[in-house]
């Protein structure tokens, strides 16, 4: 017996399920795809989106899209539509739409139960007219892959500003790059106060030591040595470098306007010298204060001894102002960031690195490392500031030579020891290509063979390592960088 | 209340009157079966065809088939309206003089309106009433004609010297307009052995009364049609329309104007009647493909330039018939 009823039922609840399905995939798809889209701008630096933002942005087309099915699924279906649609595929000459309108119109049981008797026999394969098809999966299993997609982006592929902040290594690094940073003019490098400071801060996870063996390695812990203190500062928040980039450029500008003011007093001089003089331009394009620029400016066109010192006094003032103020500044942004345990673990871990001798190490075919330092006679034009790693922008990928604080100059450094070969092993083969040096060791005239000679300033070396500008947690990864290079030190 | 029994009758009745009218008409199925639709719709068909072809005998046939009054109008130039309506004429009875109203060849069940592009557009309109209304207006006085009534009008589509073409709107008045096609060879070698041997044509008896096709009537009109195709129905009567949205290509550059709402009532009414000579129970896409053509053929008026090209209506049905989507 045919039962119109159930069939009804049947079609209908099929009908909205189907419905439901195509259109939660559409939404599905559609949100997939927005996900997928910011998560990308998001990995490519477009967008800077929190972790549990982006886990929203990815949840929100799920939650939406099972939202238009379930809404969906409560709409009524267009079901004179659907039977008769039914009817063209089971071939039954239109008897269901028949039915239905009987249904819907009352009485005429003659014809009811005519058309019934016309019906086959047995339940009907109705549902080859109501299919699941491509156009009821194909979007759902498209937005199912795009939210994949969009996982894949935020759960494992590395971030581009990861990839700037982990330390160029002697491979990346191009040679021109290398030779330019190892040809730091010594007149000119300690006087650069962006180029005191210690390098910006990454994550420890790209500076792990697998066999602690390579000087690339050592480099490695230098780059990832956290400047304040060994905490481990969050990359997600490139602000907190910016403030300490900028606190210690103001310190450095403090120190030098302080050390001015003393000389000015003590040498009883009558104003600056041209030396002086050059060192406070070149500091002044990374001089934001307005105000403090403008006193710069007029301490070094200054030449009456008077409005000099006015000048000096109020520049050194405003120094101190800002130096407060990015110091609170810092403590804010250190009070929002916390290292976790896992990275200050990394942290020591890196640090309690010891470095093995290189004593006994020489290249295969007895080549001296030293190359690519100073003696490849290409691009030695040591005094071309405007070469990469003396850009005073560029102060994260390169340095030059470190600064000197307290005055120390360079050129009065005497070398503490003169070693005459520095035979080491780099990499499988000895090869030993450029790589960035961080300001240090210093480059002096060679005396004999320049290829062969390589010097380092201990002195100056001590100073950074005691002085305040490079971090307590740094300077045992800078001592044994230094170890390793010179095979334990004069 | 229409019951099993009530269908069964009716179609029994019209099952003997098919057999009665393919027992003289040789071939020409589609054209009996638009005749008995629209005797069972309650309309009116045009037949068009070459002289020659067994339209007038149809009809002739039909009538004998039912039991019903016939008259047969030969339309010509010189007929008059009065000539089919009737007149009032002057009557003498006890010695007094009176009008008294005499019937014109309307006034019968079945009436035959042979070569009707013949007479003047003015003596055509004398049907327009009759056809539409079931009813005759004389002076001041209308009568009611008698059911069931039809006209089955003929026309010859090729001879048009002093013709005049139906107007419109007594076009638009035909249910179906039927082509009567030329027979094939094995239907001329019928034809012409049943009108040459023994004592030639003879027609059927009566095998149906006014009473069994008013009743068939009702059946039919209870037939049930689903909403959708009533839907489809309407988008097809649209499509034949210029400016409708959904036309086809062709309709809009050659179609002047499209089939009226009259052509939707015989499309749904014309394919019941088609179900219900097909012994089915309902309605089919079927039974409206069968009704499509003659029940527009007649209502798509062509532009001068579908005039100009020679297109026929027929080939425009099918495209629109192509192109609109049942669901």
């Amino acid at each position: 017996m045919f039962n119109l009823s159930r069939l009804l039922d049947a079609v209908e609840r099929r009908a909205r399920r189907l419905r439901g399905l195509r259109l939660a995939g559409v939404v599905l798809a559609v949100g997939g795809a927005a996900a997928l889209a910011i998560t990308a701008a998001d990995r490519f630096g477009l967008l800077s989106l929190h972790r549990p933002a982006l886990g929203g942005v990815i949840a929100l087309p799920l939650f939406c899209s099972l939202v238009t099915f379930l809404c969906v699924r409560r709409s009524k279906a267009p079901l004179p539509q659907l039977l008769l649609r039914i009817d063209q595929v089971l071939g039954t000459s239109e008897r269901l739409s028949a039915l239905h309108e009987l249904r819907q119109r009352g009485g005429r049981d003659v014809f009811r139960r005519r058309i019934e008797s016309r019906l086959p026999d047995g339940s009907l394969p109705w549902k080859q007219g109501l299919p699941v098809g491509p156009s009821h999966w194909g979007p759902l299993a498209a937005g199912g892959l795009l939210l994949v997609g969009a996982c894949l982006l935020v759960g494992f592929a590395p971030r581009p500003s990861d990839v700037v902040a982990a330390p160029l290594s002697a491979q990346t690094r191009t040679p021109t790059e290398g030779r330019a940073a190892a040809m730091v003019p010594e007149s000119t490098a300690p006087t650069l106060p962006q180029q005191t400071q210690a390098p910006p801060t990454g994550r420890l996870e790209h500076a792990e030591p697998p066999p602690p063996e390579s000087l690339e390695d050592v480099l490695s812990d230098i780059w990832g040595t956290p400047t304040t203190g060994g905490a481990v500062l969050s990359e997600a928040n490139p602000s907190c470098e910016l403030v300490e980039q900028q606190q210690q450029r103001t310190q450095a500008l403090e120190e030098l306007l302080s050390r001015l003011e003393e000389q000015l007093q003590q040498d009883q001089r009558e104003g600056l010298t041209e030396e002086e003089r050059h060192t406070l331009r070149q500091m002044l394009p990374d001089v934001t204060d307005p105000q403090l620029r403008q006193a710069l400016e007029n301490l070094v066109e200054e030449t009456d001894p008077e409005a000099l010192r006015e000048h000096l006094e109020q520049a050194l003032g405003l120094t101190r102002a800002m130096a407060r103020s990015q110091a609170d500044q810092s403590a804010e942004q250190q009070e929002k960031i916390r290292p976790t345990p896992e990275d200050v673990e990394k942290s020591e871990a890196a640090l309690d690195w010891t470095p093995p001798g290189t004593q006994e190490e020489t290249t295969a075919d007895g080549e001296q490392t030293a190359r690519g330092t100073a003696g490849e006679g290409e691009d030695d034009d040591a005094s071309d500031q405007s070469g990469p790693g003396h850009g005073e922008e560029d102060i994260d990928s390169r340095g030059g030579t470190d600064g000197i604080p307290g005055g120390a100059s360079p050129t009065e450094q005497q070398p503490g020891f003169v070693p005459t070969d520095l035979a080491a092993k780099v990499g499988s083969k000895g090869e030993f290509n450029e790589f960035l040096t961080k300001g240090v060791p210093l480059e002096l005239d060679a005396s004999q063979g320049e290829e062969d000679l390589y010097v380092v300033d201990y002195e100056t070396l001590r100073a950074i390592l005691e002085g305040r500008l490079l971090p307590p947690a740094s300077q045992d990864v800078v001592k044994r960088y230094f170890e390793t290079i010179t095979r334990g030190g004069p | 209340m229409i019951t099993d029994k009530d269908i069964e009758t009716a179609q029994a009745v019209f099952e003997r009157l098919q057999t009665a009218i393919r027992s003289v008409i040789v071939g020409h199925d589609p054209v009996i079966e638009a005749t008995l639709i629209a005797l069972l719709c309650r309309g009116n068909l045009l037949l068009e065809g070459v002289p020659g072809l067994g339209k007038t005998l149809l009809v002739r046939t039909l009538a004998s088939a039912l039991d019903l009054s016939f008259s047969r109008i030969q339309f010509t130039p010189d007929l008059m309206p009065a000539d089919i309506v009737g007149t009032d004429i002057i009557t003498e009875d006890d010695g007094k003089r009176q009008f008294t109203y005499s019937p014109g060849p309307i006034f019968s069940n079945v009436v035959l309106a042979d070569e009707i592009n013949r007479a003047t557009p003015k003596t055509q309109s004398a049907l327009l009433e009759a056809m539409e209304e079931r009813t005759v207006t004389v002076g001041k006085t209308t009568y009611s004609l008698e059911e069931p009534f039809i006209v089955l009008a003929t026309q010859n589509p090729i001879e048009m010297e002093g013709t005049y073409p139906l107007p419109e709107a007594q076009v638009d008045r035909f249910l179906l307009k039927a082509s009567v096609g030329f027979p094939s060879l094995d239907e001329l070698v019928d034809i012409a052995e049943r009108n040459t041997e023994k004592d030639g044509l003879r027609l059927p008896d009566p095998v149906a009364t006014g009473e069994e096709i008013l009743a068939a009537r009702s059946v039919v009109r209870e037939f049930p049609i689903a909403e959708e195709l009533r839907r489809y129905v309407g988008r097809l009567v649209l499509a034949t329309h210029p400016r409708n949205a959904d036309a086809a290509p062709k309709v809009t550059q050659f179609v002047e104007y499209g089939a009226s709402p009259r052509a939707a009532i015989a499309l749904i009414l014309g394919a019941k009647a088609h179900a219900f000579l097909a012994g089915e129970a309902n309605v089919r896409l079927a039974d409206i493909e069968a009704v499509f053509r003659p029940a527009l053929v007649h209502r798509v008026i062509l532009n001068f330039k579908g005039e100009a090209e020679g297109i026929e209506v027929s080939d425009l049905l099918a495209e629109v018939w192509k192109q609109t989507a049942v669901i």
